[in-house]
């Protein structure tokens, strides 16, 4: 293995064959620009937007482009408080980035851990585990997230226990069904008959050759933990008023959209649509270079 | 088949009683009832009278027990907002929902359906290309973003079409539909296409699929060669073969197109179900939602037992399985 060169180990060859795609190579460019604008957001936006001292109510609902009484640009126009809208997306796409990447590694880590054991063990433990995996996902992950809503509340910790819920029958799914494929392999017969323990051969030896198809997986539950988050935040029981993410930008700017003042809604749709669609990309393009089906 | 028919029908009563069991825990669980219902300047008195007329003071299992009752003889609670039984309100709006949800389908299944053929004939064509392209945007663009856009649009900057509301309804068979009206049609346009373009880039893809799977196979080709008219292949012989994959998604997206009204109705205040529970979780009205997530988990173990027993009709090895 010391000697393979770097292009011919799995990882490498996966890396290699994904860079030949352009525009996957273009949307992973875009994911990593927006990750590092919501990490630096407080370093780049031109103001704090909830800090309610620089915001100037005289400037309310300003056009895009247009200088506002403090002799500032506001390049993407200004809500009904004066707010800078750019710097209200740069903070909105943090609190949005972070619940999707969050709720999806605790529910990639939840499902992922069932799956395999489910597949291992197999027996009683396989059959219910897999009889409400197929329950829960008869239901719409919207309106399960909803209900869940309902009962636990509004909050950055509720919203994200909501979607773990509701995301970790995916991973569940495709980890167990992928393990089950694998666990008759030798190489588990051979870490068998060594006595391994149990824990280490289902997280040392299934997990490696499960992770591949379950990482395609992971993309896209990002991006569509972000757009449940923003849907749910929209229809106002996703996030409370305190934590204004891009469904919260775009569900304020939803009254002033009617009267023709479109840049308070429209500019953060657009950043969380170029994000989901980013993420979908990198996600389809990592199925074709993982997925052993699809090869020669 | 029976037997079959039966155990499913007994797994789905159970289901139905777990599901109740937890949405009446998990509203009970919000908050004490007699708060909202009692005004704080009430003397102690008029607390526990009222305490004991709602049966509150019973332990968890008897007013579990009460609700259920209730609740199989259509009793789910008045609103506390609208002061009316909470089932009258849902029942009420279900035929706004129910109208934009069978619009939304029948968009779908008009438009997708000819697009799909048209790609997986000419997977090459740049018009192809094009219907793949705007399927794979639909397929990842939230549907609430997209009926923002719509009504930013269509209805605020070129002004062709109303944004909100159901436009002028008439009755028929007592029930009152938009679709009959020329101002009711306008009115469901832009809700329609909003909640159909998820289901449209859906359908488009599995025709697509399908009918590139279906030209290849020898009785197209075999078609071909008697020199059978291309129209009578294409509507005959592949779109026949195609529709069987297409009928059971579209009856299982049925459900989703349901729980996606919710946002459609919102967006474009369409007076269905939909926007009456997210209206009555912004007021806290808690009948009407347990009402609300009953009438929905009844209404999803309905679709899924029906899906289960035309699947077992259609393909005996469920059965089977099922048997062993």
């Amino acid at each position: 293995m010391k000697t393979m060169k770097f292009k011919d180990r799995p990882l490498g060859k996966a890396l290699t064959e994904y860079v030949e795609s352009p525009m996957a190579v273009a949307a992973f460019c875009v994911v990593v620009v927006f990750f590092l604008a919501a990490i630096f957001a407080s370093q780049i936006a031109p103001q704090n937007p909830y800090d309610l001292a620089t915001l100037e109510l005289l400037d309310g609902t300003l056009e895009p482009m247009s200088e506002g009484f403090g002799g500032m640009t506001y390049l993407l126009g200004t809500d009904e408080q004066g707010r800078d809208m750019l710097s209200a997306i740069l903070y909105g796409l943090r609190i949005s980035l972070s619940v999707g990447v969050i709720s999806t590694l605790l529910a990639f880590a939840l499902g992922t851990s069932l799956g395999l054991i489910a597949a291992y063990k197999g027996g009683r433990f396989e059959t219910i585990l897999m009889r409400i995996v197929d329950l829960q996902l008869s239901f719409p992950a919207l309106l399960i997230a909803l209900v869940l809503l309902v009962i636990l509340g509004q909050g950055v910790d509720k919203i994200v226990l909501a979607l773990v819920i509701v995301n970790w029958a995916y991973f569940a799914r495709s980890a167990r069904g992928n393990a089950m494929a694998e666990r008759n392999k030798e190489y588990i017969e051979a870490a068998k008959a060594l006595r391994l323990s149990d824990v280490r051969i289902i997280f040392r030896h299934l997990l490696p050759n499960v992770l591949p198809s379950i990482i395609v997986i992971a993309t896209t539950t990002v991006a569509r933990a972000i757009s449940t988050e923003a849907t749910l935040s929209f229809l106002g029981i996703g996030l409370p008023i305190t934590e204004p993410s891009l469904g919260l930008l775009i569900s304020n700017g939803f009254r002033y959209l009617l009267s023709g003042k479109y840049w308070i809604s429209f500019y953060p749709g657009i950043a969380l649509v170029i994000v989901i669609v980013s993420l979908n990309m990198m996600g389809d393009r990592l199925r074709d270079v993982l997925n052993p089906r699809l090869k020669r | 088949m029976t037997v079959f028919i039966i155990r499913r029908l007994l797994q789905s009563i159970a289901l139905i009683l777990v599901m109740s069991v937890l949405v009446f825990l998990g509203v009970y669980a919000i908050g004490n009832p007699a708060d909202t219902l009692i005004a704080p300047d009430a003397t102690e008195e008029e607390r526990t009278a009222v305490i004991q007329h709602f049966g509150l003071d019973k332990p968890l299992y008897a007013q579990y027990g009460k609700f259920l009752s209730n609740a199989l003889k259509g009793d789910m609670g008045d609103s506390f907002k609208f002061n009316e039984p909470a089932l009258k309100l849902i029942t009420e709006r279900i035929p706004a929902t129910l109208e934009l949800a069978f619009a939304a389908l029948f968009l779908t299944i008009l438009i997708g359906i000819p697009l799909g053929l048209v790609a997986g004939f000419r997977p090459k064509a740049f018009f192809s290309k094009l219907i793949m392209g705007v399927s794979a945007f639909g397929f990842s663009v939230p549907v609430f973003w997209l009926g923002l856009m719509m009504v930013m649009v269509f209805a605020v900057i070129l002004g062709w079409l109303p944004a909100s509301g159901r436009g002028k309804t008439v009755g028929f068979f007592g029930i009152p539909v938009s679709f009959l009206t020329w101002d009711g049609i306008r009115h469901m346009i832009l809700p329609a296409i909003n909640l159909s373009f998820f289901k449209l880039s859906l359908i488009i893809r599995l025709t697509r699929a399908g009918t590139q799977e279906v030209i290849r196979s020898d009785y197209v080709k075999y078609a071909k060669a008697k020199g059978l008219r291309s129209s009578r292949i294409v509507l005959i012989h592949v779109l026949k073969n195609t529709l069987i994959p297409i009928t059971t998604v579209l009856g299982m997206e049925f459900g989703r197109t349901i729980a996606f009204a919710t946002v459609t109705e919102t967006i474009f205040a369409w007076p269905g179900m939909g926007k009456l529970i997210i209206d009555s979780i912004s007021t806290l009205d808690r009948p009407v939602i347990v009402a609300y997530l009953m009438m929905i988990v009844l209404m999803f173990i309905m679709i899924n037992l029906i899906v289960d027993i035309i699947y077992s009709l259609l393909d005996p090895r469920v059965r089977l399985e099922e048997r062993a």
